[in-house]
C-alpha cells in the first residue's frame, strides 16, 4: 500500500502545482488584455481627438483662404480703381490736355489711396497681390493651427495602434479560452490547453508591446 | 466522485471557449469598421471644408478678374472706339493706353483667355482652370468618402448586433450548465448554438461585402473634374469625352453617368442621353431630377406613356417638384390621357399656390423654383401646340394622339399656367374672376410709325406695341411681358394699374428708355397682356439679324 500511497500523493502535489500555474496565467492574462484594453482605449480617444485638431485646422485654412482672398481681391479692386484714376492723370498731363481734367482724375485717384493698404504697391508701380496673400496666410499661421495634415497622419496612426492593441486584448482573451479549458477538458488534453493558453498570452504580450512601444 | 468532467460540460465549456474567441474577433472586426468610419467621415468633412473655401476664394478673384479688370479694360475700348468714331484721335489713344495699363492686373485680359477683337474674355474657362476643376474633384472626393463613411458606420452597427448575439448565446451556454433537465439544458445549449451560427455566418458575409470606393478608382475623379471644367465652359463634345474616361475606369460611376447624359442632352443625343440616366437610376441614383430628367427625353422621343411612368416615380422620390409634376401633365396630353393632364396641371397649381401661400404667411419669398416652373410650363406647352401646328420638331407629331383635342387642351392649360404665374406673383393667389375678353389683337410698329408690321429690320430702335380695348377700367392690373427667343427680359416687362379709360386704342413702346445708339436685338418676340392676372392677349413679331460683312 505505501508505493500507491506516495504515488497518489506525487499526482496530488502535481495536479495542485499545474492549478496554480494555471491560476497565474488566468490572472496574467486577464491583467494584460486589461492594460492592453486601458491603452487601446486611450489610443483610440487620441486618434478622435486629433481628427478633430486636423478638422480644426482645416476650417482654419479654409477660412483663412476665403477671407484673404475677399479682403486680398478688395483691396485689389480699390488699388486698380486708384490705378486707373492716376493713370488718367498722367496720360492727360502728358497729351498736355486740360489741367482740370488732370487734377480731377488725381482727386479721384486720391479718394481710392486710402482704401488698400500702400506697402503691396512696388516700386514699379503694381500691386504685389501675391506678397498681400502670404502675409495674410503668414498672420493666419501663427494664430491657428493649420497643419491639418499632420493631425490626420496622427489621427491613422493612434487609430491603427488601438487596433493593434485591441487585436493582443484579443489574443489575450484566447488565452483566457485556453486556460479554463485546462481542467474541463481532462487530463488528455490539459497540457495542450496549457500551452496554448501560455503561447497566446506571450502572442499577446508581443503584439501589445509591438503597438504600445515599438510602432509609436 | 471522478475527477473528469462530464461529457456535456465539457461540451459546454469548449462552446463557451469557442463563443468567446469568436467574440473577441468580432469585436476586432467592429472596432476595425468604427475606425474606418471615422476616418470616412473625417475625410467628408474635410473635402467639404476645402470645396468651400476653395469656391469663395475662387469666386472672390473671379469677382475681381471680371467685374473691376476686365470690365475697365472693356469700358477703355469702347470708349477708344467711340473717340476714333467721333474722330478724336487723342482721346483715342488715350483710353488705348488706358486699357494697356489694365492688361497687366489679371491673366484673364491675357490669351487664351482674352479675345481682344471680340471685346471677350472667356471667363469660364478661367474659372474652370483656376478653381472649378478643384472644386468638382473635391465634391467628388466628399461623395466618395461619404459613400464610405456610411457603408462602414453600417457594417459596425451590424457586428454591433453579432456581439449582441454572441452575448446572448454564451448567456444561454452558461445558464445550460446550471440547469438540471436535460431537455432544458439540450434546448439552451442548441438555441445558443443557432446564435452562435447565425451571427458567425452573418458577420461572414458583412465582413466580405466591399465597400466602394471612388478614390481608390485612380484617375476617375480625376477625369470627372475634367469633365466638369469642360462642362462649365459648355464644351460639351469634350466633356462627354472627359466622362466617358471615368465610366472607363469606374463603370459604376453614378455621377459621371448624369453628367454625361447632361452633356449629351446638350449635343441633341437624345438616346445616348436616356441611356445614360437609365443606367444611372439603374445603379440606385434617388435624385428625383434624373428621372425627371429621363422622363423630359422620353417626352421629346414620343414614348409618353413610359415618360408618364419615368414622372410618376420621380414625384414618388420627391412629390414637391413642380416642373416633374407639370412634365407629368405634357406627357399625359400628348399621351391622349386629357382628363389625366387636367388633374396633374390641376394638383400643380394648386402645389404651386399652396407654396407661394405658405412663404408668404412666413414673411418670405416665394422660391424661385415656382416661378421657374411655371415659366417651364408654359414653354413646354407652347412647344406642344408648334409640333401639333406644324411649326416644331420634338415630339414628334404622329405620335401625339388626338393632337386637335390635345392642341385645344394645351392652349386652355397655358392660359392658365401663365395666369396662375403673373397672380402669384403680383396677388400672392391665383387670379380671381374671369379673363377680360376686352384687348383686341396686338398689333407692332416702329416707333413713331403708324404702318404696322409683324416684322422689323435689323437696327429698329424700338418698336411700339398697340391693341384695341373695351371694359377695361381704370386701376385694373396690367402687365405685358416681352420675351426675346423664348426668354422673358425682365427690364421690358410693364407693371401698373390701368389709366387709359375704358375704350380706346393703346400704344407703349417696348424697349425701356436706352441711349441714343439702342437697336432692338434680333429674334423672334413675343408679348403677352395680362389684366388683373389673366392672359388676355399674345401676339409675336420679328426683327431681323444683321447682314454678315
Amino acid at each position: 500500500m505505501e508505493p500507491d500511497v506516495r504515488q497518489d500523493a506525487q499526482e496530488e502535489g502535481s495536479s495542485a502545482s499545474l492549478d496554480k500555474a494555471v491560476a497565474l496565467l488566468i490572472a496574467a492574462a486577464t491583467v494584460v488584455g486589461a492594460f492592453f484594453a486601458w491603452r487601446s482605449s486611450v489610443a483610440g480617444d487620441a486618434a478622435g481627438d486629433a481628427d478633430y485638431a486636423g478638422l480644426r485646422a482645416a476650417v482654419n485654412v479654409e477660412e483663412t483662404r476665403a477671407t484673404s482672398a475677399v479682403n486680398a481681391y478688395e483691396h485689389y479692386a480699390a488699388f486698380t480703381a486708384f490705378h486707373r484714376q492716376r493713370e488718367l492723370a498722367r496720360l492727360v498731363d502728358e497729351d498736355g490736355g486740360p489741367a482740370r481734367d488732370a487734377e480731377e482724375a488725381r482727386e479721384l485717384a486720391d479718394a481710392s489711396r486710402g482704401l488698400f493698404p500702400a506697402r503691396y504697391v512696388g516700386r514699379d508701380g503694381r500691386y504685389t497681390l501675391q506678397a498681400e496673400l502670404g502675409e495674410l496666410w503668414a498672420d493666419a499661421a501663427r494664430e491657428k493651427d493649420m497643419s491639418a495634415d499632420s493631425s490626420f497622419a496622427d489621427a491613422d496612426r493612434l487609430r491603427t495602434k488601438s487596433l493593434g492593441l485591441l487585436a493582443a486584448v484579443s489574443i489575450a482573451a484566447l488565452a483566457l479560452v485556453f486556460l479554463t479549458l485546462v481542467e474541463p477538458l481532462g487530463a488528455a488534453l490539459r497540457y495542450v490547453n496549457l500551452g496554448l493558453g501560455a503561447l497566446c498570452l506571450l502572442a499577446s504580450l508581443g503584439v501589445g508591446v509591438y503597438f504600445e512601444v515599438v510602432a509609436r | 466522485m471522478s475527477d473528469r468532467p462530464d461529457r456535456f460540460q465539457a461540451l459546454t465549456a469548449v462552446a463557451i471557449a469557442v463563443t468567446t474567441a469568436l467574440t473577441a474577433l468580432l469585436a476586432l472586426m467592429q472596432a476595425d469598421a468604427a475606425g474606418r468610419d471615422d476616418r470616412g467621415n473625417r475625410d467628408s468633412k474635410r473635402y467639404a471644408t476645402e470645396a468651400l473655401g476653395r469656391q469663395v476664394a475662387g469666386d472672390a478673384r473671379t469677382n475681381y478678374d471680371y467685374y473691376s479688370a476686365f470690365q475697365a479694360w472693356n469700358e477703355y475700348a469702347t470708349l477708344a472706339e467711340a473717340a476714333r468714331g467721333r474722330g478724336d484721335g487723342h482721346a483715342a489713344r488715350r483710353f488705348e493706353k488706358l486699357q494697356k495699363s489694365i492688361e497687366p492686373l489679371t491673366p484673364l485680359l491675357a490669351p487664351p483667355y482674352l479675345d481682344a477683337a471680340k471685346h471677350e474674355a472667356d471667363v469660364a474657362r478661367w474659372e474652370a482652370e483656376t478653381y472649378v476643376e478643384q472644386i468638382a474633384a473635391l465634391r467628388e472626393k466628399y461623395v466618395a468618402a461619404s459613400g464610405v463613411k456610411e457603408a462602414w458606420d453600417a457594417k459596425a452597427n451590424t457586428y454591433i448586433v453579432h456581439l449582441t448575439l454572441m452575448a446572448v448565446a454564451l448567456a444561454l451556454f452558461g445558464l445550460s450548465a446550471t440547469l438540471a433537465g436535460v431537455g432544458t439544458r439540450a434546448l439552451f445549449t442548441a438555441v445558443a448554438g443557432v446564435l452562435v451560427g447565425v451571427a458567425t455566418l452573418w458577420a461572414g458575409l458583412t465582413w466580405l461585402a466591399p465597400v466602394p470606393d471612388l478614390r481608390e478608382k485612380k484617375g476617375a475623379i480625376e477625369a470627372y473634374a475634367k469633365g466638369a471644367g469642360l462642362a462649365h465652359r459648355e464644351r460639351w463634345d469634350e466633356a462627354a469625352q472627359a466622362y466617358t474616361e471615368a465610366l472607363g475606369i469606374a463603370p459604376d460611376y453614378v455621377q459621371a453617368l448624369t453628367s454625361r447624359a447632361e452633356a449629351w442632352t446638350s449635343l441633341g443625343k437624345r438616346a445616348e442621353a436616356a441611356a445614360d440616366y437609365e443606367k444611372a437610376l439603374a445603379l440606385g441614383d434617388g435624385r428625383a431630377w434624373v428621372a425627371g430628367s429621363l422622363a423630359w427625353i422620353q417626352y421629346e422621343q414620343g414614348r409618353f406613356k413610359e415618360a408618364v411612368e419615368t414622372n410618376r416615380k420621380a414625384l414618388e422620390r420627391s412629390p414637391d417638384e413642380l416642373w416633374i409634376q407639370f412634365d407629368l401633365g405634357l406627357a399625359q396630353l400628348a399621351a391622349g390621357d386629357l382628363a389625366g393632364a387636367q388633374a396633374t396641371y390641376k394638383a400643380g397649381a394648386e402645389q404651386a399656390a399652396r407654396m407661394v401661400a405658405e412663404a408668404k404667411a412666413a414673411r418670405r419669398e416665394a422660391p424661385s423654383l415656382v416661378w421657374e416652373s411655371l415659366e417651364d410650363a408654359g414653354q413646354s406647352l407652347d412647344g406642344l401646340i408648334e409640333v401639333i401646328d406644324g411649326d416644331g420638331a420634338e415630339p414628334p407629331k404622329d405620335k401625339i394622339a388626338q393632337a386637335q383635342a390635345a392642341r385645344a387642351e394645351a392652349e386652355k392649360l397655358l392660359h392658365t399656367v401663365k395666369s396662375l404665374a403673373v397672380g402669384l406673383e403680383y396677388g400672392g393667389a391665383p387670379p380671381a374672376g374671369s379673363p377680360s375678353t376686352g384687348i383686341g389683337e396686338l398689333r407692332f410698329a416702329a416707333a413713331g410709325a403708324e404702318e404696322e408690321a409683324e416684322s422689323f429690320p435689323d437696327e429698329t430702335p424700338n418698336v411700339a406695341l398697340r391693341f384695341d380695348y373695351q371694359g377695361l377700367k381704370d386701376g385694373q392690373l396690367v402687365v405685358i411681358k416681352v420675351y426675346l427667343e423664348g426668354e422673358e427680359d425682365p427690364a421690358w416687362r410693364f407693371v401698373g394699374p390701368w389709366d387709359q379709360g375704358a375704350e380706346g386704342t393703346a400704344e407703349r413702346p417696348l424697349a425701356p428708355a436706352q441711349g441714343g445708339s439702342f437697336v432692338m436685338p434680333s429674334g423672334e418676340y413675343h408679348v403677352e397682356v395680362y389684366v388683373d392676372g389673366h392672359l388676355a392677349r399674345r401676339g409675336s413679331f420679328e426683327v431681323a439679324a444683321a447682314a454678315a460683312d
